[in-house]
């Protein structure tokens, strides 16, 4: 019975327009990126190691596809929770704009069934928008630039990835950039089990993002308690796997906050949803 | 750092190039002085050696140890032909000094384009060594000065240091496995590793795009961007090991001709 809602919820995701702008999106951002570093990348790649460069020499091309799909999960990963909330925000809050959800509750599915079959649809739409990035970044940058070492320039310098450990960490990196932004998928459902429209919830989120994100940058000792325990803090962890060595105890611990976030809404979503009253 | 990098990369050459035989500068011919004591004939036994120079290929471990970047060692191919043409074929990223390995020898092949002083004795780690100073005989040449450290009764060359306008002092030291070079003077006595040690103060890198979260609060972040990650003393070093694989047959001449055809 879950699996059929589940997939009934999927389906409905897939039939609404809005849900294709995101891929529109990461398309049309990642084709900007590539011609911009493809007709400029090589400016951009001395820009970095000009310094380097007036003592010593680089053998061999930094400007790779794998340094390219990097930098477009860098610059992108930042927008995805918007296109994620634009999506997930509504999957409560769009059924009882548009008078459906008292229909849909008439079935012989629990709310908690229900509800849970709705952050189902928002994992599956968040890992399927997630793998669109991945192949932009890490397949046709590759097919276009071709492959390398992977140069990552972190607060402690220039650091040189060789090419065959570069595959494996990308992969990771996804695995942990899933778990943030499946948090922004949960927390515009829970927040979309408060509301009657679609627009709350998505502001909602983006403003919850925005606070989360200022009071994790500004570096004011107050914050330096709570800092490690939003999830925006957490949203680059993916970032971590490109260090060497990888920081495995650090990036265990932003899966397990991450984690207790998602359990964490989730159980606020059922228990509002379950004691909601639904007029429509 | 210093001392560590230099551990780890003499062990890297030894135990890479099948190391068996220790790696040494050429103590028992040095106590051997006899001869060349004068800098024409030091400089005369030098030119022989580098015209000798005319194609080289070599498989190459090049370790890196650069403040402010991580990159692990690595085994490439090199080759060059005389006069000026250098290749590092790698698989991989390899960070390399501005000037190739054998340009010394090119500068040493034309004696016109420079005078040289004896500046007395010195010691290039435990071994005596005599310093011979070069300075252009022209004023339009990018290097200023190079000072060489050789070995007083064969004029192997045990350190170098040039100084250019444009890339400012990179020392050289160079290590063989062979305790005696050949006797015949236009033999080739090639070393089996060099170390490249420049001065790295002035490296900047840009900061990262975006902070790294596991690295600290922003606080301690930019601390951390001042910090070298290596080589405190703020030197950059790179070190080449070499395994000879030809030596003037032709191999560098076929690998640019078929670089160039391709």
């Amino acid at each position: 019975m879950w699996w059929t809602a589940l997939r009934n919820e999927s389906v409905k995701i897939l039939a609404k327009p809005r849900s294709y702008l995101g891929f529109l999106a990461i398309t049309l951002l990642v084709g900007v990126i590539l011609l911009a570093l493809a007709l400029d990348g090589k400016s951009y790649i001395e820009f970095v190691t000009s310094s380097l460069q007036q003592s010593l020499t680089v053998e061999g091309s930094m400007l790779n596809g794998y340094l390219v799909g990097f930098i477009i999960l860098q610059m992108l990963v930042v927008h995805l929770p918007l296109l994620v909330a634009l999506v997930t925000g509504d999957l409560v809050s769009g059924e009882a704009a548009m008078g459906t959800l008292r229909n849909l509750l008439t079935r012989p599915l629990s709310r908690r069934g229900l509800l849970l079959s709705k952050y189902g649809a928002a994992a599956v739409y968040t890992l399927v928008l997630l793998l669109w990035l991945g192949i932009m970044a890490v397949m046709v940058s590759p097919w276009i630039f071709g492959v390398g070492d992977l140069a990552v320039l972190s607060n402690e310098g220039l650091q040189i990835l060789p090419a065959e450990e570069v595959l494996p960490r990308f992969l990771q990196a996804f695995g942990v950039a899933f778990a943030a932004l499946y948090t922004v998928a949960c927390l515009s459902v829970t927040l979309s089990c408060f509301a009657d429209n679609s627009i709350g919830p998505i502001v909602g989120t983006m403003a919850i993002i925005m606070v989360f994100t200022l009071v994790g940058t500004l570096d004011v000792a107050l914050f330096d308690q709570i800092r490690p325990f939003l999830f925006t803090t957490h949203m680059a962890a993916w970032r971590s796997l490109f260090l060497d060595p990888v920081p495995w105890g650090d990036i265990l611990f932003s899966m397990v906050l991450l984690g207790a976030h998602w359990v964490l809404l989730i159980g606020v979503g059922l228990w509002t949803f379950e004691r909601k009253d639904i007029l429509t | 750092m210093h001392g560590s990098f230099r551990l780890v990369f003499v062990g890297l050459v030894c135990l890479g190039w099948s190391g068996s035989m220790p790696l040494a500068h050429a103590q028992k011919s040095a106590s051997a002085a006899a001869g060349l004591n004068n800098a024409e004939a030091l400089v005369d036994r030098l030119v022989q050696r580098s015209l000798s120079l005319r194609d080289l290929a070599a498989e190459v471990q090049v370790q890196a140890d650069v403040p402010r970047v991580k990159i692990r060692p690595l085994s490439a191919t090199m080759h060059y032909l005389a006069p000026d043409r250098f290749h590092l074929q790698s698989p991989r990223l390899a960070l390399l000094p501005r000037q190739n390995p054998m340009e010394l020898f090119e500068f040493l092949k034309k004696p016109d384009g420079y005078r040289s002083m004896l500046m007395g004795e010195d010691q290039v780690g435990r071994q005596r060594a005599v310093l011979l100073t070069l300075l252009p005989t022209g004023t339009g040449q990018d290097w200023q000065l190079i000072r060489l450290w050789l070995q007083p009764s064969t004029a192997r060359i045990l350190q170098a240091e040039i100084t250019r306008r444009s890339l400012g002092t990179v020392q050289m030291q160079y290590f063989y496995r062979i305790a005696i070079p050949p006797a015949d003077p236009a033999g080739l006595d090639l070393p089996d590793s060099l170390l490249f040690e420049m001065d790295a103060s002035s490296l900047k890198l840009p900061k990262a795009l975006t902070a790294d979260l596991h690295r600290g609060s922003p606080k301690d972040g930019s601390k951390m961007a001042q910090r070298p990650l290596q080589a405190p003393d703020g030197k950059a070093r790179v070190a080449m090991g070499f395994r000879w694989i030809s030596k003037n047959q032709g191999a560098a001449a076929r690998f640019f001709k078929t670089q160039k055809a391709g």
